[in-house]
């Protein structure tokens, strides 16, 4: 028996199964909190709880970690340079900001001149540039390398600098055209350069990692998941971190499928503010087509596709202007949870309750500050105040009006609230979900005194409001899902958005299909084939009756929580490899280019073949470098552009991709 | 009004030889630049554009006038303030690399410059490289042209937008091919953003697209 | 191919079986295995000169073409025209009409009155070919005696490929098997004409010790086998200009094994050895004083000299001449209009051997519009009135009746079935304004104006037929008095006979490649200002100028 274990550091928990591979069942599974500040420690820590002897039979580990993502958002990373040949400093000034690199000493420029078509016409001056490896590089943990019109010249220079840097360095030195083989050299620079600021940072996790792992006397191997859902092996993931990026929801949806194991799904996983939406269409996963924006970095890593909106355990719950139950998009703290973890507040509600108002009064909604800003410059005296007045002291504006001898509003405290400084305290679908008694982890009382509220206003009982309350989350998820549907059959809808007239059938269809009353001649049942697949905490108590609604089988099970780390341990290692071939109508040749080859063909047939070769070649390479087995599946891709004109056919070019999997190899 | 119109035969007559006289004319009896610019000189050219995709005047009426405005208006812009003449927008036109058709592209120029665009002729036989570099150095730039027209002139078409790509300056800029043996499935593929196969179709494709 | 899709056309009359596609019509088919069916009108259903009778299989259903040029006896002996039957099944059919056109015009050798030939010592014969875009002139002399002995000429078989060339250019790009199709094509023109020379001259091709050939630049690369693809880009240049010497073997030309075979020198860009071939005919640079001599064909070369300096140009003026973008135009052929004559009481046309009007070829298509400009029915920018304007203008009836609207706009009806419309006008500006605006390039480069000119000589096959007065008429060529224009001929087959007589001639030849100035128009911008206003009918047509 084979068997696995897959760890996935989310972003509020760290999870793990045993898998077993060959029965395909989950063995066991555990969950802790997600250390932030040290994700290996949360990683130990989920080991920890799981059965000792099934850890020690695993004989591989595979991780999917935010760790890359966060490093991009917060902007961390060490210290690396970018080394560029054939671009303008005057260029990436007024371009590369879009892109995320920006003029600042990281980026060294080297002239040279390369035409369009890959001719070199002016090579940088060698001797300038060993001087100024030696003087810039001395203090890299990394070096990046990227070329102008790499794919068509063999990437030759960026060959030579790293042979040059190698001879004399021992530093991580990537380049350009191993990373990614689009156009774009702004773009292309600027993943080249994230990718060499992440290479100390992931070299600090696998270290640590390995001594979490060391100390508990395991020596399994580990592997770590990629943006596209397969995997790699330490020495290859040190070297390419920026393939890790965004390796959570693909790993949530590799998991799910597996445990569905259906060919077309939705994959729904709602969470705390947010419900990610991810489409499994044939067995694959569907990506995005462009690459990802991370932070301020535009990136050629093509991550999953996946719809995020708002709407979680933690939307806010508000009454709109004709006193209606609505969802708000912004995060709140459910105030179950800070009756919880503030017990004074569970007192004021307590009084407040007795006062049974019912009218709609904003000073007394609820805040709380969660972060002390006050050190830090950037914001007013009169910011800086309210940080100090709701410190950890979840209280109504009322009271801090009184408190503070003068009136607070909201209004005071946008820009707080904006950035995550400042959380207002109120009812949400989880206060909901400890009134049904369906999750009843934080206070139930106050989620009743809440709840009870906001009926009085609406006229309505305690337990109707929840009812309601739930009724919400299933519009919303139900509008959101069939807009979902919408644009994927029309994408131009995605491009330009729904109009209001579209949102508003949208809308009322969910009333309509629900009741079957309506005296007008239509009725709307949108209905799909799909699977809705439910993963993540709450989803399964609102996933079930949507799917109802829309003709959908919906499976949620008990794994569905762990579906992450499910995901992180199934799946198998694969290199993609693209070459493409070009036509040159001067010489009446074809020229096959890309993972950094370049050959001259006289005939097509034998360009194609070529190219195929290179490309079959370079992706077992690769697949064997990052950890597969020697026994490699490989499949082509072959995409041809040929126009016809009336007065003669062009051949526009061909693209051919070769994609080699194969097994994780256990040694 | 008679002064205007008198310019406006001038005009529609290709009459460069008359043109300054007349320009000259309209000024000295009180008559705003701008005013003598857009009616006197601009608005003939609209007309002739109309009259030329019906088919009532041929490419050499419309050629030698605008021969005449050209004239005109070079007289009247150092009396024209920028300010009060907003420009629809800067396009860049040539005809690609070994290519020496530029009719057509020279009727698009001046159909364009009549609806206010700001137009920078490159020239014929214009490699991708000069392309690239006419945009790096102009900012303001937001359309780009070309023209072909043999099948073994097109790939440079398709060269020249790799190479904008490549740049990373693909996304500031607006792309349109037009010549006649361009099509939609060839500007489709070589990843244009639109084309057009004659001079009126080009100038509202050029409208849609700045205002895109 | 589909194997599926291939089709077996066979003239049993000749012994030859072509592999046809399915849908290809019969003439296209029989043009790739070299069996040239007359088509003056290139395919287009007007002329009627395409007729085959079918001996075997269906050409399918009768075309409306087919029923207006065949007579009901010719469609009941299964007559078709060739240019109508697309295809569909095995077929076997008979040829009933050879191709003279082409003969007419260019079988005429007219030596200058002063050329002495060198007379070969030995019994030699000599072959002197004129390879021109549309036709292939051969012709055969006596080395020993100096006379002729044969001459034939043939529609170019390259023409399956295109009918310009750059068309012919595009389709061999840089592909060496197309570029072999290319030259096999002209080649076995060229030995057909020799076949037919020593038929009827009963003259031995295996004696023929020396061969001369001239054309423009992109023939002469194609019978060599050579690439001519740099002439289709900016800065159009010839892989060679010099003379090029060639094995018969290697060329599969029907002559002696040890013939001397040389094709004569280019002067520079599409500019060939047809200008040079005639030069050396019209023996320019003698000539005192200025001269403009032109060929006005698809490439509507110029040549100007002026005491002894001589500058050449070509004009890319386009095929319309030739009939090919004309609507109802064709080469000239029996049936094709001429001259036309037209005033304000009558419309009058003229055609080869007066047979009925079925198309227009280029000296009637000149005629034509010369004569609607001087009857007003034309105004100077090139618009077509309308049949009202013309009444009111004191046009009569019977002739305002001819005028039309139709789909592209005003025509005129100048025979049943036979029009001219405004399309075809403006594609005549063009032309005309190319040559006339080259001419004025070159003018202007040697310093010379209209009044300075001493003589105007129109060379090219149908020079000869374009009445001068018309060529005036519609601002083809500067305005000169019209006993100044002379007409030379087919002066390349001239000179490319000379010099194959004549040693002295072929180094004068060499020598005027080297002399002539060529001049590149695409850039100049005296030729862009020219063509503006050239591309003008000459504005003394001009209602107010009357």
């Amino acid at each position: 028996m084979k068997t696995g274990i897959g760890i996935d550091t989310g972003g509020t928990c760290t999870d793990a199964v045993i898998y077993d591979f060959e029965n395909r069942k989950i063995l066991s599974y555990a969950k802790t909190a997600t250390t932030k500040d040290d994700l290996s420690v949360g990683i130990g820590q989920v080991i920890d709880l799981l059965p000792e002897d099934l850890v020690e039979k695993a004989e591989v580990i595979a991780l999917s970690t935010t760790l890359a993502t966060n490093a991009c958002v917060e902007n961390k990373g060490g210290r690396s340079k970018l080394m560029l040949f054939g671009v303008e400093p005057r260029n990436v000034a007024r371009v590369g900001q879009e892109y995320g690199i920006s003029m600042d000493g990281n980026l060294l420029f080297f002239d040279s001149h390369t035409k369009p078509n890959g001719d070199i016409t002016k090579e940088p001056d060698w001797n300038d540039v060993d001087e100024r490896i030696d003087r810039d590089l001395y203090d890299c943990d990394a070096v990046g390398i990227a070329e102008l019109f790499s794919k068509k010249t063999g990437a030759v220079l960026e060959k030579r600098a790293a042979e040059m840097i190698n001879a004399k360095m021992d530093i991580p030195v990537v380049c350009g055209h191993e990373l990614f083989s689009e156009n774009n050299i702004m773009r292309r620079g600027a993943s080249t350069l994230l990718n060499a600021r992440l290479i100390s940072v992931i070299n600090e996790f696998m270290h640590a990692v390995k001594t979490a792992l060391d100390v508990r006397g395991i020596k399994t191997p580990f592997f770590v998941v990629r943006s596209d859902g397969s995997l790699m092996n330490e020495e290859f993931a040190m070297k390419r971190p920026i393939e890790t990026l965004l390796c959570g929801p693909v790993a949530s949806v590799m998991g799910a499928l597996e445990l569905s194991d259906e060919e077309n799904c939705m994959i729904v996983d709602m969470g705390g503010t947010t419900t990610d939406i991810a489409f499994v269409k044939n067995g694959s996963a569907q990506k995005v087509k462009d690459g990802v924006r991370i932070g301020k970095w535009k990136t050629f890593v093509k991550g999953l596709f996946v719809d995020t909106f708002a709407l979680g355990g933690d939307s806010g719950v508000v009454l709109s202007d004709s006193r209606e139950i609505v969802l708000e998009n912004e995060k709140v703290m459910p105030l179950c949870m800070a009756a919880d973890t503030y017990p004074e507040l569970l007192e004021y509600l307590r009084d407040e309750d007795k006062v049974n108002s019912c009218a709609v009064n904003p000073q007394k909604d609820i805040f709380v500050a969660i972060k002390d800003i006050r050190g830090r410059s950037g914001y007013t005296e009169r910011e800086k105040h309210i940080v100090e007045m709701f410190l950890n002291k979840p209280m109504s504006l009322e009271k801090a009006g009184r408190l503070s001898g003068d009136i607070v509003l909201r209004r005071q405290m946008e820009r707080l609230i904006n950035e995550g400084i400042v959380l207002r305290c109120g009812i949400t679908p989880t206060d909901a979900m400890h009134v049904k008694g369906e999750f009843t982890m934080y206070s139930q009382e106050a989620a009743e005194i809440g709840i009870r509220r906001i009926g009085r206003m609406t006229g309505r009982s305690t337990d109707e409001t929840a009812e309601l309350i739930y009724e919400e989350v299933k519009r919303k998820l139900y509008c959101n899902i069939i807009r979902i549907m919408l644009e994927d059959a029309y994408p131009e809808l995605r491009a330009k958005g729904m109009d209001d007239q579209m949102q508003m059938v949208v809308r009322d269809s969910y009333d309509r299909v629900k009741n079957s009353d309506y005296a007008e001649l239509i009725r709307m049942n949108f209905k799909t084939p799909a699977v809705l697949v439910g993963v993540g905490a709450p989803t399964h108590l609102f996933l079930e009756d949507v799917g109802k609604l829309i003709g959908a089988r919906v499976i949620t099970n008990e794994y569905s929580k762990v579906a992450n780390a499910l995901g992180a341990i199934v799946g198998s290692i694969s290199a993609v490899i693209t070459v493409e071939i070009r036509f040159n109508v001067s010489s009446n040749t074809y020229t096959v280019f890309g993972a950094g080859e370049k050959v001259t063909a006289d005939e097509l047939d034998e360009a194609k073949e070529t190219a195929r070769k290179i490309a079959r070649a370079k992706a077992c390479e690769e697949a064997i470098g990052r950890g597969a087995e020697d026994d490699l599946t490989v499949t082509f891709d072959e995409q041809e552009n040929i126009s016809d004109t009336k007065y003669g056919t062009l051949y526009l070019g061909c693209v051919i991709t070769a994609t080699a999997t194969g097994h994780i190899k256990i040694d | 009004m008679s002064k205007i119109t008198d310019l406006n035969k001038i005009v529609e007559n290709g009459d460069f030889e008359n043109v300054e006289a007349a320009v000259q004319s309209c000024l000295d009896d009180g008559i705003e630049p701008m005013d003598v610019l857009n009616e006197g000189l601009v608005e003939p050219i609209n007309q002739l554009g109309e009259k030329f995709a019906n088919g009532d005047i041929f490419v050499p009426e419309l050629l030698i006038a605008s021969r005449a405005m050209k004239q005109g208006a070079a007289m009247l812009k150092p009396l024209i303030v920028s300010e009060d003449n907003p420009s629809m927008g800067k396009a860049v036109f040539c005809t690609v690399e070994g290519d020496m058709h530029d009719i057509g592209k020279n009727l698009v120029v001046m159909l364009l410059e009549s609806a206010g665009f700001e137009v920078e002729d490159l020239g014929m036989d214009i490699s991708p490289e000069a392309v690239v570099e006419a945009v790096q150095n102009d900012e303001s730039i937001k359309i780009i042209g070309m023209s072909a027209m043999l099948t073994t002139t097109m790939y440079a078409m398709q060269e020249t937008i790799e190479a904008l790509t490549e740049a990373g300056l693909r996304d500031r800029v607006k792309i349109m091919v037009g010549g006649a043996p361009v099509h939609e499935d060839f500007a489709n593929m070589i990843g244009a953003d639109g084309f057009s196969t004659n001079a009126p179709t080009a100038v509202d494709l050029a409208e849609k697209l700045i205002a895109q | 191919m589909d194997i599926s899709q291939k089709i077996k056309l066979s003239f049993p009359g000749t012994g030859t079986e072509i592999t046809a596609e399915k849908d290809e019509t019969l003439l296209d088919a029989a043009r790739r295995g070299n069996i040239q069916i007359p088509a003056a009108c290139s395919g287009k259903g007007i002329c009627g000169k395409c007729k085959v009778r079918m001996l075997k299989g269906s050409g399918g259903e009768i075309t409306e073409d087919e029923k207006r040029m065949l007579t009901a006896e010719e469609m009941a002996a299964g007559i078709r025209l060739a240019c109508c039957i697309r295809l569909s099944a095995d077929i076997e059919a008979e040829l009933l009409t050879y191709d003279s056109a082409a003969a007419n015009k260019k079988t005429e050798v007219i030596m200058p009155d002063d050329f002495r030939p060198e007379p070969a010592d030995a019994e030699e014969l000599g072959a002197a070919f004129d390879i021109g875009t549309t036709t292939v002139v051969g012709m055969v002399w006596d080395l020993h005696t100096g006379k002729l002995a044969g001459v034939a000429a043939k529609v170019n078989y390259q023409n399956i490929f295109g009918a310009d060339v750059i068309s012919r250019i595009q389709y061999v790009g840089g592909n060496q098997t197309h570029a072999l199709e290319m030259q096999q094509k002209v080649i076995s023109c060229m030995n057909d004409i020799l076949d037919e020379i020593s038929k009827t001259g009963s003259v031995d091709t295996g004696r023929i010790m020396k061969v001369r050939i001239d054309g423009n630049t992109t023939m002469t690369h194609l019978v060599l086998k050579v690439s001519p693809y740099t002439l289709s880009r900016y800065p159009f240049e010839p892989v060679f200009t010099g003379m090029q010497t060639a094995k018969a073997a290697d060329l599969g030309l029907h002559v002696n094994d040890d013939a001397d075979i040389r094709t004569l020198p280019l002067i520079a860009g599409h500019v060939g050895s047809d200008i040079t071939a005639m030069e050396a005919a019209i023996d320019i640079e003698k000539l005192p004083g200025c001269t403009v001599a032109l060929d006005i064909g698809t490439n509507g070369e110029v040549v100007a000299g002026k005491d002894g300096q001589l500058v050449t140009c070509s004009t890319a003026a386009g095929p319309a001449f030739e009939g090919a973008t004309i609507k109802c135009g064709m080469r000239a052929a029996s049936g094709a209009i001429e001259a036309v004559s037209i005033t304000k009481d009558h419309l009058l046309v003229y055609t080869i051997e007066n047979e009925k009007a079925v198309g227009i070829c280029g000296s009637g298509l000149i005629d034509c519009i010369a004569q609607l400009l001087s009857s007003g029915l034309l105004n100077f920018k090139g618009k077509l009135c309308t049949r009202q304007e013309a009444l009111d203008n004191g046009i009569n009836p019977e002739v305002a009746d001819h005028l039309q609207g139709g789909e592209d706009g005003m025509q005129i009806e100048l025979a049943d079935g036979v029009i001219l419309t405004q399309k075809d006008i403006r594609e005549v500006q063009l032309a005309k304004g190319a040559i006339l605006a080259g001419t004025q390039t070159l003018m202007k480069e040697l310093g010379f104006t209209e009044k300075d000119i001493d003589r105007i000589i129109i060379a090219g096959a149908f020079g000869s037929y374009i009445r001068k007065e018309s060529a005036l008429a519609i601002g083809l060529i500067p305005e000169v008095p019209a006993e100044k224009i002379i007409s030379a001929g087919n002066a390349a087959g001239t000179g490319v006979c000379m010099a194959l007589l004549s040693q002295s001639v072929q180094d004068r030849i060499v020598h005027l490649a080297g002399v002539t100035r060529h001049i590149e128009l695409s850039k100049n911008m005296d030729f862009q200002n020219y063509y503006m206003e050239a591309m003008f009918y000459p504005r003394r047509w001009d209602a107010h100028e009357r």
